[in-house]
């Protein structure tokens, strides 16, 4: 028998520095007896997931995996989509703004995977590792411009949201650190 | 040039053989190798990005297709690139037998 849930939507908000460990906290969670049905945008905080009750058998041999890509076009997208659905999974991100995308599929034998090579796990960190730097360095730029304007116009507003990027800054650092130190474990 | 990933290398000689769309790659690939080669989706769709990059493959224009689907093709670029691959993977198998033969004797 599997747990069955009598409350209707479980809502989380979780921030992840490591891929492996989000699957695995998704896996945990459909022990449980939660299924994943959608999630939100992510930013440097993390992402909202909302779950349902599993209910039937067969949907406690869901395996999740996750990518990270960025696309340009919906219709990179749609034939990324498309790639994935072909091959039995359901791809769990919404439209070409998600940059994180979550994948399900049952199966019987826990193999699985939406990666048949090293290459594209090492593809997979180096794509966040990239991006998490890039906002790294976006958010220092701000937070050096409004502590150049909060030292002319003496105005706290200028202090307060410089610090605030500045937080976001170093939230994006620990992601490039974390993700670097991903990449150098696989061989 | 650097050697071809081995996941590059099959889907360049899926589309030498025939124009595919994604999924129709990872299918021919699987059958060409009686299943002992089975790409998963991610490492394709990566795999599809970097050769179209590098311009050793294209998806071919048809107005009558109506599917979400791209179909891949091979260019001659490409074809060159599986060639000579695949004279540098013959080249280790002719002196990796000639060694092999010599510690048999």
């Amino acid at each position: 028998m599997f747990k069955k849930n009598t409350a209707k939507k479980k809502h989380k908000f979780k921030k992840f520095t490591n891929f492996a460990d989000e699957e695995r906290w998704l896996q945990n969670m459909l022990q449980d007896g939660w299924i994943l049905e959608k999630y939100g945008y992510e930013d440097e905080d993390g992402c909202t997931y909302v779950f349902k009750p599993i209910e039937n058998k067969e949907q406690q041999n869901i395996i999740y995996k996750i990518d990270y890509r960025e696309f340009d076009k919906k219709e990179d997208f749609l034939e990324y989509k498309a790639i994935f659905e072909d091959d039995g999974w359901t791809v769990l991100s919404k439209n070409k703004w998600y940059s994180k995308h979550i994948f399900c599929a049952e199966s019987r034998s826990s193999n699985l995977d939406i990666f048949s090579d090293t290459e594209s796990y090492k593809g997979r960190e180096k794509r966040k590792i990239h991006n998490s730097l890039i906002s790294a360095i976006t958010g220092f730029v701000g937070f050096t411009i409004l502590t150049i304007l909060y030292g002319i116009f003496e105005k706290p507003v200028f202090g307060g949201v410089g610090l605030l990027f500045l937080i976001s800054s170093l939230k994006f650092m620990v992601d490039y650190f974390r993700h670097r130190k991903a990449l150098r474990s696989l061989v | 040039m650097n050697p071809l990933s081995e996941s590059t290398y099959l889907v360049l000689l899926a589309l030498y053989h025939e124009p595919l769309h994604g999924y129709g790659i990872i299918k021919s690939i699987e059958k060409v190798s009686e299943g002992a080669y089975i790409i998963a989706p991610g490492t394709l769709y990566g795999v599809l990005k970097n050769l179209q990059k590098q311009g050793l493959i294209e998806t071919v224009k048809e107005e009558k297709n109506h599917r979400k689907k791209k179909t891949y093709c091979i260019t001659e670029q490409g074809k060159e690139t599986l060639r000579a691959e695949f004279h540098r993977y013959e080249n280790i198998i002719f002196f990796t037998k000639k060694i092999m033969k010599e510690k048999e004797l």
